[in-house]
């Protein structure tokens, strides 16, 4: 189950506006922007795509509406919407980080005899379930799980109501844990 | 532990972007700042293409490709000028000799649309504005040069009201003045049969109810389909004095 709806993402008391300063969004949101992307894509075009979405958003500052949301949303929903254009290679990342990992797992000794499941022995599963997604489905899950944001807050990213989140990830996690094996890794993880 | 925040630890993470890649962002955001909000580039790019194979950026070289129509003036948010019904005018696309400060370096007119100039020109500064001037509002605007690293293109509109455009990325191109420019420049009526930069996304081929993908490609059908048609324009680039 997914939370609380809440009363959804508000410019929190304090933020500042990106009418107002933008410079100030860009120094403090710059480096996650370029993570997030780079963690779905790659650092070299991550550094392109980062920079499109504050420009794109500085160009947009007039059309930001706090009552929609956070500033955080707002950039993390362009972002995405750039990553729409790289599916295939974001795709094509995780299916090989997928096979990476498999092969990572298999020369590790240590890997194989660590009854503990982490996170990195299911990197692999998980990239492979990743790229197996829907891609309205991917994004809810990478910006839950990558960007951090609520589940209003990617509502608001994404322009869908709340509702449609809690569907979308509830159909991903489904297939995360079934790339998983079923097995509750994640249970395991916790109890050691 | 849930599968989310599993997955979260499970994607290898990223370095922080590099101070160069931090300073190149700030230098597009700083150029357009020059340009108000809410205004878009024009074209289906988001700028050059060349760009994006582009090094960290190295100089603060500022390209501004604005495109006018109605006259040498700066551009002014006005309604088209009143006509007497009976005098068909043409708005002067003469470029004029500075423009915001900058000096001309080179310029060209066509006589007609669905035509192309070529300008070679090399900068003498790491400041350079490119002017396009329609005398018909809404011409599509099609802008490409090929180089080393292939070919870059953008596309837009030439508006009535003095809209600006700028290619961003093209100011951080390393080398900018080291070398001549070659950019050819096709400008089409505004009923040519192009598809909108909207529509465009949603088109997978060369044309698409009728009408074409604006496209180096594509440029010269589409100019052989419409004909010429006597509808004046120029371009001019700028340049910091020395």
């Amino acid at each position: 189950m997914v939370a609380h709806p809440g009363p959804g993402p508000q410019a929190g008391a304090g933020e500042w506006s990106p009418h107002e300063d933008f410079s100030r969004v860009f120094d403090a949101h710059f480096a996650e922007i370029h993570r997030y992307i780079a963690r779905r894509l790659d650092t070299q075009t991550a550094d392109d795509l980062a920079a499109d979405t504050f420009l794109i958003a500085f160009r947009d500052r007039e059309r930001f509406d706090p009552s929609r949301g956070g500033i955080r949303p707002w950039l993390y929903g362009i972002a995405t919407n750039l990553l729409a254009r790289h599916r295939r290679d974001e795709v094509r990342r995780w299916k090989a980080l997928s096979r990476t990992a498999a092969g990572d797992d298999q020369e590790s000794p240590e890997g194989a005899v660590t009854a503990k499941v982490s996170a990195q022995q299911v990197t692999g599963s998980l990239a492979g379930a990743l790229a197996g997604l829907a891609k309205r489905d991917r994004d809810v899950v990478l910006l839950l799980a990558l960007g951090d944001l609520s589940h209003a807050e990617v509502a608001a990213a994404l322009g869908v109501p709340y509702g449609t989140v809690a569907s979308r990830l509830n159909r991903a996690r489904k297939q995360l844990r079934e790339a998983l094996g079923d097995v509750n890794p994640l249970k395991e993880a916790l109890d050691g | 532990m849930d599968e989310i925040t599993l997955l979260g630890r499970a994607i290898p993470d990223a370095p922080p972007p590099s101070p160069q890649v931090v300073a190149r962002a700030r230098a597009r955001l700083t150029a357009g700042e020059r340009r108000p909000a809410g205004h878009r580039p024009p074209g289906r790019r988001s700028g050059w293409t060349w760009a994006l194979v582009c090094a960290a950026a190295t100089a603060a070289v500022t390209l501004a490709v604005v495109f006018l129509a109605g006259g040498p003036t700066a551009p002014s948010p006005v309604t088209p000028p009143t006509l007497p019904p009976t005098v068909p005018s043409t708005p002067s696309v003469e470029p004029p000799a500075t423009y915001q400060g900058l000096r001309i370096l080179r310029t060209e007119t066509s006589q007609s649309t669905a035509a192309k100039i070529t300008l070679r020109f090399r900068p003498t500064s790491v400041k350079t504005a490119i002017v396009l001037r329609c005398s018909a509002p809404g011409s599509r605007v099609l802008v490409s040069e090929t180089h080393d690293d292939g070919l870059s293109e953008a596309s837009g509109v030439c508006g009535p009201d003095g809209t600006r455009s700028r290619f961003d990325d093209k100011s951080y191109e390393p080398g900018w003045t080291s070398r001549t420019h070659t950019v050819t420049f096709w400008v089409f009526p505004p009923d040519a049969p192009i598809l909108s930069s909207r529509v465009e996304h949603n088109c997978n081929r060369a044309m698409c109810d009728g009408k074409h993908r604006l496209s180096t490609e594509t440029a010269s059908t589409i100019a052989a389909r419409l004909g010429e048609r006597p509808q004046p324009w120029s371009v001019a680039v700028y340049d910091s004095p020395r």
